[in-house]
């Protein structure tokens, strides 16, 4: 059998695939196959649209109140349960930990210390046509390539405080960035994120940044914990 | 530079806050969500919530499962501690893939029978009326047009397989079996009507399109 004649008795394996109707044993094999083959990657790339919109086809009904109601009463309960930040509460006070026991961890100490210092020389506030909200500039700190990432934090006037992030590099699955304030030596988790395929992110904190010094964001395990495991790769001073 | 609309953003409250995460989109506020952040599974909930239920009823034929799957579904969500990652598509198309797999598991613990696959009627679609539409969604009613047309157009045994598979949830040997027709046959049957679906859905819009207007 020619090559072209395999790859045509592919498709209608791969028809199959994309539908979800191969037993198990043969997705097995077409997905080793697949592994292997960009022609046939292509053609499952190619028709993936036409699966993905058959939902498109069925009749839109609006679930019960109902559902919602039962859905988040689940939701909330189990949040608070696992002490996670409520709508429009920063975490509490007792929740922070020390800056400094993140600083004395060996493996992280000089980076961070390299990364205050950048930061003493940079970051000033830029004002925007509001004079109420201030955008700070975050600076990259040498653990991604200079120029690649550009961030800032747009705070003041008693708003929401917002992180503005543009090419950060992209992540593991089990890993996020978390953003954190700053305030003498103590740090607080602010916002976990993960970027779009474009590098983007623009999100609000659980903090407006009242009496924070500064903004560091640093690469985390998707389960963050109290305080950073590894040296900030941004910082806006504010 | 930030841009005026956002130099006025104040936020105090939880309905300052629920306004600034449904301006994220969907891969955004993912993130905030795999964070246990309960407002901003609210909102998901609210964008995805009614193309997850009218599936999961599709699938199930019964109200009351399609409620149970669909609390299953997302609650499985909001447990996850994998989270969504975009390699696998947009957040719609994620979504309702776990309501479909949730769906059809519960078809086959119930041991019912697959509701009814012929198509929907167009009448019960539509509520709200044309004007009252913002952009986003009369391209998605538009899309969910196009969709449902290319699978009425499709040759009666190719649709057939389609739904079967999808709706059903069945393999391509059991739908052999039922149909008393050889394997090959409906796997032929499928890839036909997968094409012309695919050929249907790209006249007129392109494929990053298609996939950024899912139902």
């Amino acid at each position: 059998m020619s090559e072209t004649a395999r790859h045509e008795e592919m498709r209608d394996d791969l028809a199959a695939y994309a539908l979800g109707a191969l037993d198990p044993d043969e997705a097995s094999v077409v997905a080793e196959h697949l592994a292997s083959c960009e022609s046939c990657r292509e053609y499952v790339r190619w028709l993936g649209p036409a699966v993905d919109l058959l939902p498109a086809s069925v009749a839109q009904v609006e679930p019960p109140e109902r559902l919602r109601e039962s859905l988040m009463a689940t939701v909330r309960a189990e949040a608070a349960d696992a002490g996670s930040v409520q709508a429009g509460e920063p975490p509490a006070r007792s929740e922070r930990r020390r800056w400094g026991d993140f600083l004395l961890r060996p493996a992280t100490a000089l980076a961070a210390i390299a990364v205050l210092a950048a930061g003493a020389a940079v970051g000033y506030a830029l004002h925007d046509d509001n004079p109420e909200r201030i955008d700070v500039p975050a600076e990259a700190t040498g653990e991604v390539p200079a120029g690649a990432v550009s961030a800032s934090v747009e705070h003041g006037a008693g708003g929401a405080a917002v992180l503005h992030v543009e090419r950060i590099p992209a992540l593991d699955r089990d890993r996020v960035y978390e953003a954190w304030a700053a305030t003498g030596d103590q740090v607080e988790p602010v916002l976990t994120f993960r970027p779009s395929r474009s590098g983007a992110f623009n999100g609000v904190m659980s903090s407006d940044l009242e009496g924070a010094d500064a903004v560091l964001v640093t690469e985390e395990p998707r389960q963050v914990g109290a305080t950073p495991t590894a040296a900030p790769i941004l910082k806006a001073t504010l | 530079m930030i841009h005026p609309a956002r130099a006025h953003v104040g936020w105090i409250g939880e309905s300052v806050k629920r306004h600034e995460l449904q301006r994220l989109a969907d891969e955004d506020l993912m993130t905030l969500v795999d964070g246990k952040d309960p407002l901003a599974f609210e909102v998901f909930y609210e964008r995805h919530g009614a193309p997850a239920y009218s599936l999961a009823q599709r699938i199930v034929g019964n109200a009351q499962l399609a409620e149970d799957v669909t609390q299953e579904a997302f609650l499985s969500i909001w447990r996850s501690q994998a989270g969504y990652d975009p390699a696998r598509g947009s957040v719609r198309s994620w979504s309702l893939g776990i309501v479909r797999n949730r769906a059809i598991d519960a078809l086959r613990r119930a041991s019912t029978p697959a509701p009814r696959l012929d198509l929907d009627d167009e009448v019960t679609l539509e509520s709200q009326s044309a004007g009252e539409l913002t952009d986003a969604e009369a391209i998605r009613r538009e899309t969910a047009r196009r969709v449902r047309g290319a699978l009425r157009r499709l040759p009666q045994e190719q649709s057939q397989v389609i739904q079967l598979a999808y709706f059903g949830g069945f393999s391509h040997s059991e739908i052999a079996e039922m149909l008393g027709v050889a394997l090959g046959t409906v796997k032929g049957r499928m890839r036909l009507g997968l094409e012309k679906v695919r050929a249907s859905i790209a006249e007129g819009m392109s494929v990053s399109e298609a996939s950024e207007v899912l139902p």
